[in-house]
């Protein structure tokens, strides 16, 4: 080190001491960074492109340095698409896990990838589509069933006798509106319903997790007041009752929510064995 | 794929250091080729026109009307016969199951018998329905073979129920038979 800057000393010998010093600082500080280092993680993607129907789908490895990456697999799998790989495709908005665009399946574990830390062990992670979902590109998967299905259930408020919108306010008590915290906060990633075994084998009749604990939100919400309705619609042996308490959902949440215990309870209620309460403040 | 990579390569010549595997078992779950459409019945027409009508038309539209599944698979469409019932018996069978049983072996007698013939088989009927309707389904084995397996649920039902009960009749009855097991 002394040697190094004894060389530097010399070449800016015409400058002053203090200069001299300043350099001698911030030429150590880059040949630090410069030393550190490489940290490589190999990322294995899934890949599959519809222009070419007939080349199967592949894992593509890409192998990028950590130090020179932001922290979270979003952040990796955009340095690949930005200085390797511009073909990658995949869906992201918000990077910061309240969109739910960049749902995907990470190391086995369908997820958010701009909420994910990228595993620095050096194992490659594997990067899929949200499983069992058709693929549109890449890690872009079809999600107009899951949308269709949100659709069904009617996921707005509904009264019977609703005065004329703007007139009057919807009254709700400070417990009632208790009931929808755990539900509202869903971001309709699908990651749950994409993990649910039983979606994958009947994603085309059961609901699933995510559109069920919907359903379940305009169910309890004291204001509204089609619940018998809604609950008449999902009696049938395949739009709920499909879920057999797998509880992938509950683990796999990135958001961390609970849409089995909302499958459960709305089980008890098209059952007959729990009643929604009565509203605690009329609404209108 | 060799197109793919002569571009991606000459994108990433400056720092060409991935690789591809290629992938033997996996498979693509669509393909553009072979779209599966299913014609909307009148209520799923009527969902769809009520949902198209909220949302702009004109490009947005189009960007929308893409996709590799069929317009609407979802819901509350074919089978509309009430489920609950079943749902809640199969929940009462399944706690009334847990004194029943060990009642049965302690207590060996043809009543503990007869009413552990058609509980075991009615749990286990519905159990082994559950399995066949989740993993023989139309979708995949088309129209008859999903209905023909629900017969088979039945017929095994049939006989196991047959079964136990000439085990409880003219055998040495379940709860003894467990217990003859156990001294084994």
């Amino acid at each position: 080190m002394a040697a190094v800057s004894g060389v530097f000393l010399q070449r800016v010998g015409r400058i002053s001491v203090s200069q001299a010093r300043n350099v001698h600082l911030s030429a150590a500080a880059s040949q630090q960074a410069a030393a550190k280092p490489e940290r490589k993680k190999t990322f294995a993607v899934y890949r599959w492109n519809p222009d070419k129907p007939e080349e199967k789908p592949q894992l593509q490895e890409y192998v990028i340095d950590l130090n020179k990456c932001g922290p979270m697999v979003l952040d990796a799998l955009l340095k690949i698409k930005n200085e390797i790989d511009p073909t990658l495709t995949f869906r992201r908005s918000c990077r910061e896990g309240i969109c739910g665009s960049c749902a995907m399946n990470i190391g086995g574990i369908n997820t958010l990838a701009c909420i994910s830390k990228i595993d620095t062990s050096s194992t490659p992670t594997k990067v899929y589509p949200l499983p069992h979902m058709y693929v549109v590109k890449d890690l872009v998967p079809d999600m107009s069933n899951f949308y269709k299905q949100y659709a069904s259930i009617q996921p707005y408020l509904q009264r019977k006798n609703a005065a004329p919108a703007g007139t009057k306010q919807n009254l709700q008590s400070v417990e009632d509106r208790k009931k929808l915290d755990g539900l509202y906060e869903c971001i309709l990633c699908a990651c749950c319903s994409t993990s649910c075994p039983s979606y994958w084998w009947n994603g085309d009749k059961y609901l699933g997790p995510a559109v069920l604990m919907q359903a379940y939100r305009w169910v309890i919400d004291s204001r509204d007041e089609m619940t018998q309705e809604r609950l008449e619609r999902l009696k049938d042996p395949f739009s709920v009752f499909r879920c057999h308490t797998i509880l992938n959902c509950t683990k796999t949440c990135p958001k961390g929510l609970n849409p089995a215990k909302a499958i459960s309870e709305m089980k008890q209620l098209i059952s007959g064995t729990k009643q929604k309460p009565a509203p605690e403040l009329k609404a209108a | 794929m060799a197109c793919l990579l002569r571009t991606s390569l000459n994108i990433c010549r400056a720092s060409a250091s991935y690789q591809i595997s290629l992938l033997g078992k996996a498979r693509p779950l669509s393909s553009l080729a072979n779209l599966r459409i299913d014609e909307p019945t009148p209520n799923q027409s009527r969902l769809l026109a009520s949902t198209l009508k909220a949302t702009p038309l004109g490009l947005l539209s189009k960007v929308q009307s893409f996709s590799t599944t069929s317009a609407v698979r979802a819901s509350g469409v074919p089978d509309q016969h009430d489920h609950s019932k079943i749902w809640t018996l199969e929940r009462l069978l399944s706690i009334a199951l847990m004194p029943v049983v060990p009642l049965g072996v302690m207590y060996p007698n043809i009543l503990f018998d007869l009413i552990m013939s058609v509980a075991i088989v009615m749990h286990v009927h519905w159990g082994v329905e559950a399995v066949v309707v989740d993993y023989v389904r139309p979708i995949i084995f088309g129209k008859l073979i999903p209905k023909l397996s629900l017969g088979l649920v039945y017929v095994f039902s049939v006989v196991l129920l047959l079964g136990l009960l000439n085990l409880s009749f003219r055998g040495q009855g379940i709860g003894n038979s467990v217990n003859t097991i156990w001294s084994m």
